[in-house]
């Protein structure tokens, strides 16, 4: 099945075609379940999802005016109520003038849609964007690993495609743009920041461009597999693609941070990005 | 290509940035149309994220959501899409910190649990069924599924029409046309209605109706729910506000004073869903609210044939004359009479195959119509129309996937690793399972490694303990080395831990099942279907040790327990693009909330009563639990059969608004049950018969 023209390339999908072309293939263009496990041990992994949700969900509903004390009292968890004070610590100490959080934008490159769903859009009195990012896994992802992820070069990307529509009273410039990470489980030197530029856009724009390029001319069948065999062990499609039997173990990433900061699918911040 | 619009929809689109507007049309007029060109003009001047566009149902918001998804040069933020179910669900979640206390959770500080429809079924059957064992419900005859389903309905028809639920019963005892014995059944379900309400209290269980109201009552009046609705809706479409609930149109009536402009559009002759308590009457109202309003009565697809049938057919439902000089109705109308049911759907099928083949038409600009589509008729059309090389699809959630023969075996194999679970696999069943796993197994070989290496009590025996040479080659080794790696997987597993049912699964099917030299292995269809049931069990798993508490390992004989109770669980195909060449099979609501017109319809056994009577609902009506019901009124046989009537010409309009070429009408002498129906709708075209027959000299339909 060829790609559909309306293709919306995300973070998400985007990542899945640089780690491997052909899970790109099986899981947006054939829209393949394959059901087996991903990782193990898997209620490990749901347990840490879940309590990514939930920091996630108490962050916008503060940030939605719901007052902190209300918000720490209803928490049960210990390890929650640390990353809370963490991201309090860092944002209390931000002056923002305007906030959207959990919010989605869309640009578009040569007609093919592209979607941003980010944790927070902050605008400062000063005229500067940040698009701030929640990570709750306990490492810090190594920053030139980070700078490699495609988020860090889509969603800047995105938001000054779409500064004017968001902010039509302000003149955003790509010096003006700031993605940044915050690592909720360290309580200092836990913000990433990566500044952004108009040389930064202009290379952002032929990277994407080159890549949904590369993808549309792509023929059914020719999407290859990962020459990195390491990551099927972290892939739900390892035996269609006779990578392998077991599902690797959480525990083995420890050792390979390099894998683990790149591996999209096991992001447990990774938000679920919506239909458009 | 550029658009060209009308005068009407140019006024549409045109209108002041500021202004509220409600345009109303029949069917087919371009309203939505004209609503989209008018979002287009508004997103030229404000960010997406400042729309709200608030729909009855999902699928009526398609062309929006169609609209912005295939829009080549949209950038910017994104309007909401909701209705006012994911909207009262999207601000309850939102605040909940700040009304879960007030609105009397007991437990405030857990988060709360949104029940689907599934998961408030098997709820509710904690609180009935204890009480059907102690001999309440007797006189009803409905199946204990339906009864769950109407007491839920009711809870749900109390919140959007806005009434106490503890008026429930009061309200169904003036339905004249219940038998008297009904009457104790309707206060056991008024006590059933409000055990549940208060079991959700005690888990903090959210079903839809408790989401309505705990939105209405707590959420919508906070300061900081109106701070959203200024940031994000403070621009308004609101479409088929007929179809919607009286609920959706109060808060409309809230906020539009407040916003900075809406668009409210009304089908005038539609409200398709009356039954789940779609109210137009009520949606009229919001004329008050808007500073203008537009008509449009032009219709865009010249559709003359179809026009006079359907002004002819009406004039046969209601019993009126008809015209003096009726059209000729055969390039519209096919009528065919069949004896048997397989015989006419076979007969549908061979029509379409033939539509296909002759490039007259597009499968997918086909749809197949029943007034309700049980799982075996799905599952019969579907069959006959593969077997013709034709797709079909259809958006009604189904069973059915537990019959896949793929599903089947994974839970053969599911109660082989689990002997403490006491659920016996029979020869049969690993037969089959077998036949799936073991790529050109035959049924006799099959059957012979059933009989020979299995018994019920010490499960799959080994093959290389066959003591028989001539068995063994029988088997062939071939089959016996794959036996063994089966029999060796599952004894590894048996020696450490249980896992929670999906994740066995999960790890069955990627660590045996889909590997090369298994059945599986690229059998993508099988992968989904399995897929399906797995996302089913882990959904039911976290439900259950979430809300209740149950460990994880107890939750697969729970669902396994549900499923064969009948209850659980539908998978719900999450489809947002409908494929583009199969044929749809819908129940008739189904397809007019696609609000979409196709090429050609086949309405299937028209007479059947399901035309024309709503489905046997002896705890619930929606008639009396409307917001014009007045206390003390009672609801008539008459009433009843006028509703039934207007019902049934409402629906039959709105198909035929919808069919743009051709109408296949196919009635069956023998229907599915056995017996014979001749309902109101097939009277009405034997009628529309005798009058062309009567006004064409002979000539027949
Ligand atoms: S198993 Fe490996 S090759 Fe196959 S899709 Fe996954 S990552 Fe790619």
């Amino acid at each position: 099945m060829p790609i559909e023209t309306n293709f919306i390339f995300s973070a998400n999908s985007f990542q899945d075609y640089l780690d491997c072309p052909r899970r790109f293939e099986l899981k947006y263009l054939l829209k393949q379940n394959w059901p087996a496990e991903e990782s193990e041990p898997v209620l490990e992994f749901e347990h840490n999802a879940e309590l990514g949700n939930r920091f996630h969900r108490m962050v916008h509903q503060y940030l939605n005016g719901v007052p902190q004390e209300i918000l720490l009292a209803s928490i049960q968890d210990a390890a929650l109520h640390e990353w809370f004070a963490n991201f309090h610590a860092f944002y209390s100490s931000r002056k923002f003038v305007q906030i959207f959080s959990e919010f989605s934008l869309r640009a578009v490159i040569n007609q093919s849609p592209l979607v941003a769903v980010c944790d927070l859009i902050a605008l400062t009195a000063d005229g500067n964007l940040w698009i701030l990012d929640w990570k709750t896994s306990a490492k810090k992802t190594r920053r030139e690993n980070l700078n490699d992820r495609i988020q860090s070069i889509l969603y800047p990307f995105i938001a000054l495609e779409c500064a004017d529509r968001i902010f039509p009273d302000i003149r955003l410039q790509a010096e003006n743009i700031h993605m940044a990470y915050l690592f909720v489980q360290h309580p200092a030197d836990n913000l990433l920041t990566f500044d952004y530029s108009p040389d930064s856009h202009q290379q952002n724009r032929a990277f994407l461009t080159a890549t949904i390029g590369e993808i549309l001319s792509k023929e059914p069948g020719t999407f290859e597999c990962t020459a990195e065999a390491r990551r099927c062990r972290f892939c739900v499609y390892r035996s269609l693609c006779e990578r392998g039997i077991t599902a690797g173990n959480l525990a083995e990433l420890e050792d390979a941070s390099d894998l683990q900061d790149t591996l999209s699918n096991l992001d447990f911040d990774a938000q679920e990005e919506i239909a458009f | 290509m550029a658009l060209t619009y009308t005068e009407t929809q140019q006024n549409v689109i045109q209108l002041p940035l500021d202004s509220r507007a409600f345009l109303e049309g029949p069917a087919g007029s371009g309203k939505t149309s004209a609503a989209l060109a008018r979002l287009e003009r508004i997103l030229q001047h404000v960010p997406g994220h400042e729309v709200l566009i608030l729909v009855p149902q999902r699928s009526l918001g398609k062309p929006y959501y169609d609209y912005v998804k295939n829009n080549p040069d949209y950038r910017g933020s994104l309007p909401s899409i909701l209705t006012l179910g994911g909207l009262a669900q999207r601000m309850t979640n939102l605040f909940w910190p700040l009304v879960a206390e007030q609105a009397g959770f007991r437990d405030p500080v857990r988060l709360p649990y949104f029940l689907s429809l599934e998961t408030a079924q098997y709820c509710m059957s904690r609180i009935v069924d204890p009480k059907r064992e102690q001999g309440l419900f007797n006189s009803v005859t409905i199946e204990k599924n339906r009864i769950y389903s109407q007491i839920l309905d009711n809870l749900n028809k109390a919140a959007v029409v806005g009434f106490a639920i503890d008026e429930i019963a009061a309200r169904l005892k003036a339905d004249l046309n219940l038998e008297p014995s009904l009457a104790p059944a309707l206060d056991q379900a008024q006590a059933c209605a409000l055990d549940f309400r208060r079991f959700c209290f005690d888990y903090n269980l959210m079903d839809y109706s408790l989401q309505i109201e705990v939105f209405f009552k707590h959420v919508w009046p906070l300061p900081h729910c109106r701070k959203y609705f200024e940031t994000f809706y403070p621009h308004v479409f609101f479409d088929n506000i007929e179809e919607d609930v009286p609920a959706a149109h109060d808060l409309m009536q809230a906020w539009l004073p407040e916003c900075k402009s809406a668009l409210l559009i009304m089908d005038r002759q539609a409200g398709y869903r009356t039954f789940l308590g779609a109210d137009p009457s009520n949606a009229e109202a919001l004329k008050s609210v808007c500073d203008r309003q537009i008509i449009a009565q032009d219709t865009f697809k010249s559709l003359t044939g179809m026009v006079d049938f359907q002004i002819a057919l009406t004039s046969c439902i209601r019993h009126e004359p008809s015209a003096a000089i009726l059209p000729d109705l055969n390039p519209v109308l096919t009528l065919k009479d069949f004896h048997f049911y397989p015989e006419m759907l076979a007969g549908v099928a061979d029509e379409i195959a033939g539509m296909i083949k002759n490039a007259s038409v597009q499968a997918g600009e086909i749809v197949i119509l029943a007034p309700y589509l049980s799982d075996a008729l799905k599952f019969s059309l579907e069959q006959l129309l593969q077997n013709r090389n034709i797709h079909s699809y259809s958006s009604r959630p189904s069973r059915m996937y537990l019959d896949e023969p793929a599903v089947k075996c994974v839970l053969a194999f599911a109660k082989l690793a689990h002997p403490q679970w006491e659920m016996t696999v029979s020869h049969f069943e690993l037969r089959d399972a077998l036949m799936q796993t073991l790529p050109n197994l035959d049924v006799i070989r099959a059957d012979l490694i059933a009989q020979t290496l299995y018994a019920p009590s010490t499960g799959l025996k080994s093959f290389d303990g066959v003591t028989n040479p001539q068995m063994q080659a029988r088997i062939t080794f071939a089959f016996g080395e794959k036996l063994e790696q089966i029999r060796a997987w599952l004894q590894t597993y048996a020696s450490k831990d249980a896992l929670p049912l999906d994740i066995f699964l999960s790890r069955l099917f990627g660590e045996l099942l889909s590997q090369k030299g298994f059945g599986f292995f690229d059998r993508y269809e099988a992968g989904a279907h399995i897929a399906q049931l797995i996302n089913a069990i882990k959904s039911f798993r976290q439900f259950l040790s979430v809300v209740f508490g149950m460990d994880e390992i107890s939750t697969g004989i729970e669902f396994i327990r549900t499923v064969e109770a009948g209850l659980l669980p539908s998978a719900f195909l999450n489809r947002d693009e409908a494929p583009r060449d199969a044929v749809l099979i819908a129940p008739a609501h189904a397809f007019l909330m696609e609000n979409r017109a196709v090429a050609c319809q086949f309405w299937l056994d028209i007479g059947s009563l399901g035309w024309w009577e709503r489905l046997n609902q002896p705890l619930t009506n929606p008639y009396i639990l409307r917001r014009d019901w007045q206390p003390g009124t009672v609801w008539s046989y008459n009433q009843d059969f006028n509703a039934n009537q207007e019902h049934m010409q409402r629906l039959v309009s709105g198909l035929l608004q919808r069919c743009e070429k051709h109408l296949y009408v196919y009635s069956v002498q023998t229907n599915e049950r056995g017996s014979e129906q001749r309902g109101p709708l097939l009277q009405a075209f034997q009628t529309l018969r005798k009058r062309v027959f009567a006004t064409q000299g002979g000539k027949d339909v």
